[in-house]
């Protein structure tokens, strides 16, 4: 299944995101925790709900010169566990 | 082992780096120099996979990472800059480097970009990311919004626009384009109208904001091809 790229998605409000040393934990109001890496981290912090996922990949392309196909992968799969895990909900522009 | 360059014009850190990194048991700075054209012979004559460049050389990594990208195997550039800045950060990333450290993690932090950038690993530090991306965005954003508004202007005022981005005033577009000063002055109002900005200012800012001129380079060579 291919996902649509025009989709907003927006980090759910009561999730809390925290520095702890080296690592970057997301923290739900159930106290579940999920530690980040950090193009994950980056790339909650573009779930603000105006960014599509397009125009993020774009972005993570260019920065880790990596070609489309291969961002769009990374990307989609990232956001596709923030969804599963509850932590993102997605709009469309 | 990764074999480096060295490049800092400031002898004292260039030399008090190059001992540190030269301890590391997979590291080897193959060179140590002072500007481009010694960091560019450096790097032809030993074959370097490494360019390490410090904050004093970032006026110049435009011009290196250029000069560089057209040898093979293409050496791999790493700017550490001390001053860390998310404006340093998108003009190093724009100008293609493969790696930006900035010295927080102490000898060890610029060791590890070093062998991450060896490995060709894109090299960003984690907290600087998301503010990246976010402007690369911005960017782009901007670039269509800038192309969207020039699809308004006719060939003749993208020429005159065009002019205007150059710094010409009234007189001298007329007179680069053979018409009156008067009519000159119509294309002028026209554009700014168009463009919704108030001033000539306005719109070469506008341009620079959006990378206009690169659209309207484009534009003009589609019309005159």
């Amino acid at each position: 299944m291919s996902t649509d790229l025009r989709q907003l998605p927006a980090r759910r409000p009561d999730v809390s995101l925290q520095d702890d040393g080296d690592d970057t934990v997301l923290v739900t109001p159930s106290g579940t925790t999920y530690v980040l890496n950090p193009t994950a981290r980056a790339i909650w912090e573009l779930c603000d709900g105006t960014t599509t996922i397009d125009e993020l990949v774009t972005a993570i392309a260019e920065v880790f010169a990596v070609d489309r196909a291969t961002a769009t992968h990374d990307v989609t799969a990232t956001i596709d566990q923030f969804r599963a895990a509850g932590l993102v909900e997605s709009t469309h522009r | 082992m990764t074999r480096l360059v060295l490049a800092d014009p400031r002898r004292l850190l260039r030399e008090a780096l190059a001992d540190g990194l030269d301890a590391q048991p997979d590291l080897e700075v193959v060179a140590r120099t002072d500007d481009v054209t010694s960091t560019l012979l450096q790097l032809e004559r030993t074959g370097a996979e490494v360019v390490l460049l410090s904050a004093a050389m970032r006026s110049s990594v435009p011009q290196i990472c250029e000069l560089v990208r057209r040898r093979t195997p293409r050496p791999r550039t790493l700017l550490l800059d001390h001053t860390p800045d998310d404006d340093h950060l998108l003009e190093a990333v724009e100008a293609g480097v493969d790696g930006y450290a900035t010295g927080a993690g102490g000898l060890e932090g610029v060791a590890e970009a070093i062998r991450a950038t060896a490995r060709g690993e894109s090299v960003v530090p984690p907290a600087m990311l998301g503010p990246l991306l976010r402007r690369l965005i911005q960017r782009r954003r901007d670039a269509a919004e800038a192309a969207e508004r020039l699809q308004a202007l006719t060939r003749r005022e993208r020429e005159v626009y065009g002019l205007m981005i150059d710094g010409q005033d009234d007189d001298a577009i007329a007179a680069t384009l053979f018409i009156s000063p008067e009519t000159a002055r119509t294309h002028v109002h026209r554009i700014l109208r168009k463009l919704d900005v108030h001033s000539r200012a306005d719109a070469v800012a506008l341009a620079a904001r959006g990378g206009m001129a690169d659209h309207l380079e484009r534009a003009l060579e589609r019309s005159a091809s």
